[in-house]
């Protein structure tokens, strides 16, 4: 078993790998062609990359034109990334002093990301009766529902043996194969890890660039016709 | 073209990761007017979007590096092709995009790529290229009555000027009043200007930008700033928002260097006058007007103080305000040459910007842009909510 997990495991990573080289390469392929346009490519301001910045932590774009859905995205993300960061403690032979630090409030957000994902469907669902839901999305958002729920429940009703685990992830990080913790709960989970990291949406790796882009066009704007 | 040839040719690299950037997450459908008239989520931004993807990974994606590109299925391709073309490029969808997609661009770009495989464009815009090169505008109408049936006998035309003024074919030939009320404002203010000839004001190359079939662009573009610099021109005034638009972000890259001269809408050069008493507004008017900002003038590149601050300035005037106005405006349904095509999507769009000015109980509708003056009129006929539309420099000239 887990052997086959291992596997697994390395197969969805290189799925990753190779989506984002696949993309690297198609971008070096159209390094020569540019856009029609007057406003001619510029280098970012220091102040619109700031700016971009604030636009990347709080989804400001999303803030201007969903209130109601914001806040359930941002809080279901920096939740997310939290709950990430505290399992960093599983993969660190020695977990340093801010990542200890950190576990209560990662803890905490395990149990706010669920509620913000249902938080999020319902919205869409419900309250703004969308026409239009993504099947990916909604793969993605059933992967991490799954994944909170089962985490919540190692957490706090059928406690897996933490030390097969971190053993046996620090085994297959060093490629090497060793036994699977015995607890299906914990095998669900690492599953469910590995296959959301096979389709990690790819947005996370292009959205900062078109936000970028969006920032400078926006400040731009008021100039197209009004240069001086 | 085959259908497995690559599909990011037409594309730059930041369009290649807007296509990444999309979250699938449905915002802009609420933006889409195409939306609000079909509710048919197929031919939505980020199906669009979808698709391409597809495309783009059947034709340079891994399997297809390993073992050939892989054969695309033709109703597919044809789907795509009719939901981008269905589209009014108006750019609400960029506009509403949490992930700051430049919608605006993007969608050309892929219509040029359909084209590229000769699946694009749809129906009577095939038409544009052949009309344009028989006549010099994409309507095919007679060089010979470009300007005669609107131009006024009083209005003076100088041979060369500092100032010159672009009529555009949508307008010469399609919304007349519009055109009328732009020379006659422009003669009130009383700066000499000159206009080329009818034969030589040809089409400024957007219908072809914005339908994908880009191969004369460069050639209309140079004859016009070549026939413009001829008459020492230093400042062209246009009011037609899609003309503008190409002039000032394309016409530079297609003409090779900056422009020689200025580009300006005409309620630039209008609202200067006003406020440096060239020009006196002599009328007032007592009515609730609302003004519609066309989506290529407010979102296309920023022009919306200038029409309020003219309309503001008639006395005994009430301007209202559509919900969605400025930046978030709302298409009527005359853009992006869909309404060639999907005509009834177009006259049901209009019908909606004319629904909500009615129901905010304005006396007058009042438009900026020759295509939306077009198809606006055009929606109201036989709707059951009527309103008097209006051009702003026809209304503007009646009140000088
Ligand atoms: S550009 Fe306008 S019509 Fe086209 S998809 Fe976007 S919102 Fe819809
Ligand atoms: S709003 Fe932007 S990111 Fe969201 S679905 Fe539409 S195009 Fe994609």
């Amino acid at each position: 078993m887990g052997t086959i997990l291992i596997i697994f495991a390395y197969l969805c990573y290189a799925i990753f790998l190779w989506r984002i080289v696949w993309r690297i390469v198609l971008l070096l392929k159209l390094s020569g062609h540019t856009e029609h346009g007057a406003l001619q490519p510029r280098k970012a301001s220091l102040l619109e990359i700031l700016k971009t910045g604030r636009d990347i932590i709080f989804f400001t774009r999303l803030l201007r034109s969903n209130p109601l859905l914001w806040i359930g995205e941002w809080v279901f993300h920096m939740s997310f990334i939290l709950v990430l960061v505290r399992h960093l403690r599983y993969v660190l032979d020695t977990a340093p002093h801010w990542l200890m630090n950190l576990q209560f409030a990662g803890m905490l957000a395990g149990y706010v990301l669920p509620v913000a994902l249902v938080y999020v469907v319902a919205i869409k669902l419900w309250v703004e009766k969308t026409r239009y839901f993504s099947s990916g999305n909604f793969f993605l958002l059933s992967l991490l529902f799954l994944l909170s729920v089962t985490g919540l429940i190692m957490k706090n009703f059928i406690h897996p043996d933490i030390i097969s685990i971190k053993n046996f992830i620090s085994n297959a990080l060093a490629f090497r194969f060793a036994t699977a913790p015995e607890s299906y709960l914990f095998v669900v989970h690492f599953i469910a890890a590995f296959v959301f990291l096979a389709y990690l949406p790819t947005h996370i790796f292009a959205a900062p660039f078109t936000l970028l882009e969006a920032r400078k066009r926006e400040e731009e704007h008021g100039g197209i016709m009004h240069e001086r | 073209m085959k259908d497995k040839d690559t599909f990011i040719s037409c594309l730059s690299q930041k369009q290649l990761l807007e296509l990444d950037a999309c979250t699938q997450c449905g915002e802009c459908l609420k933006r889409c007017p195409v939306q609000d008239v079909t509710g048919d989520p197929s031919v939505s931004p980020p199906e669009k979007i979808r698709m391409f993807r597809e495309f783009i990974k059947a034709t340079d994606g891994l399997k297809s590096t390993l073992f050939g590109p892989s054969e695309i299925d033709r109703k597919l391709l044809e789907d795509f092709t009719k939901a981008v073309f269905e589209c009014t490029t108006c750019g609400g969808c960029g506009r509403a995009c949490p992930a700051g997609i430049f919608t605006e661009r993007l969608w050309p770009m892929l219509r040029k790529e359909m084209v590229r495989r000769g699946l694009g464009p749809i129906g009577p815009q095939a038409n544009t290229p052949g009309a344009i090169e028989r006549t010099g505008n994409p309507y095919e109408k007679p060089t010979a009555e470009r300007y005669s049936p609107w131009f006024p006998a009083e209005v003076r035309v100088a041979e060369k000027a500092d100032i010159a003024y672009y009529a555009g074919c949508t307008g010469a030939y399609l919304a007349q009043p519009m055109v009328r009320g732009d020379v006659r404002v422009l003669s009130a203010i009383g700066e000499q200007f000159t206009m080329l000839p009818p034969e030589e004001e040809v089409c400024c190359g957007f219908p072809l930008f914005i339908t994908g079939q880009h191969d004369m662009l460069k050639n209309l573009v140079n004859r016009l700033v070549k026939a413009y610099v001829d008459r020492g021109v230093k400042m062209l005034l246009c009011s037609c928002p899609c003309c503008v638009n190409i002039m000032v972000k394309d016409w530079p890259s297609l003409y090779g260097k900056p422009l020689p001269f200025k580009i300006r809408h005409l309620s630039q050069y209008v609202e200067d006058a006003l406020k440096k008493g060239k020009l006196h507004i002599k009328k007032g008017l007592k009515e609730r007007i609302i003004y519609h900002d066309p989506c290529y003038l407010s979102r296309g590149v920023g022009i919306i103080a200038e029409p309020r601050f003219i309309l503001s300035q008639i006395p005994g005037i009430q301007l209202l305000e559509f919900e969605r106005h400025g930046l978030d405006s709302r298409c009527c349904g005359a853009g992006g040459a869909a309404r060639k095509v999907f005509h009834e999507n177009a006259v049901a769009m209009g019908r909606l910007t004319i629904d909500e000015a009615v129901a905010r109980k304005a006396d007058k509708l009042i438009l900026s842009c020759p295509a939306c003056y077009e198809k606006v009129n055009e929606a109201m006929q036989g709707h059951d909510k009527q309103i008097k539309i209006v051009d702003i420099m026809e209304l503007l000239s009646e009140l000088i």
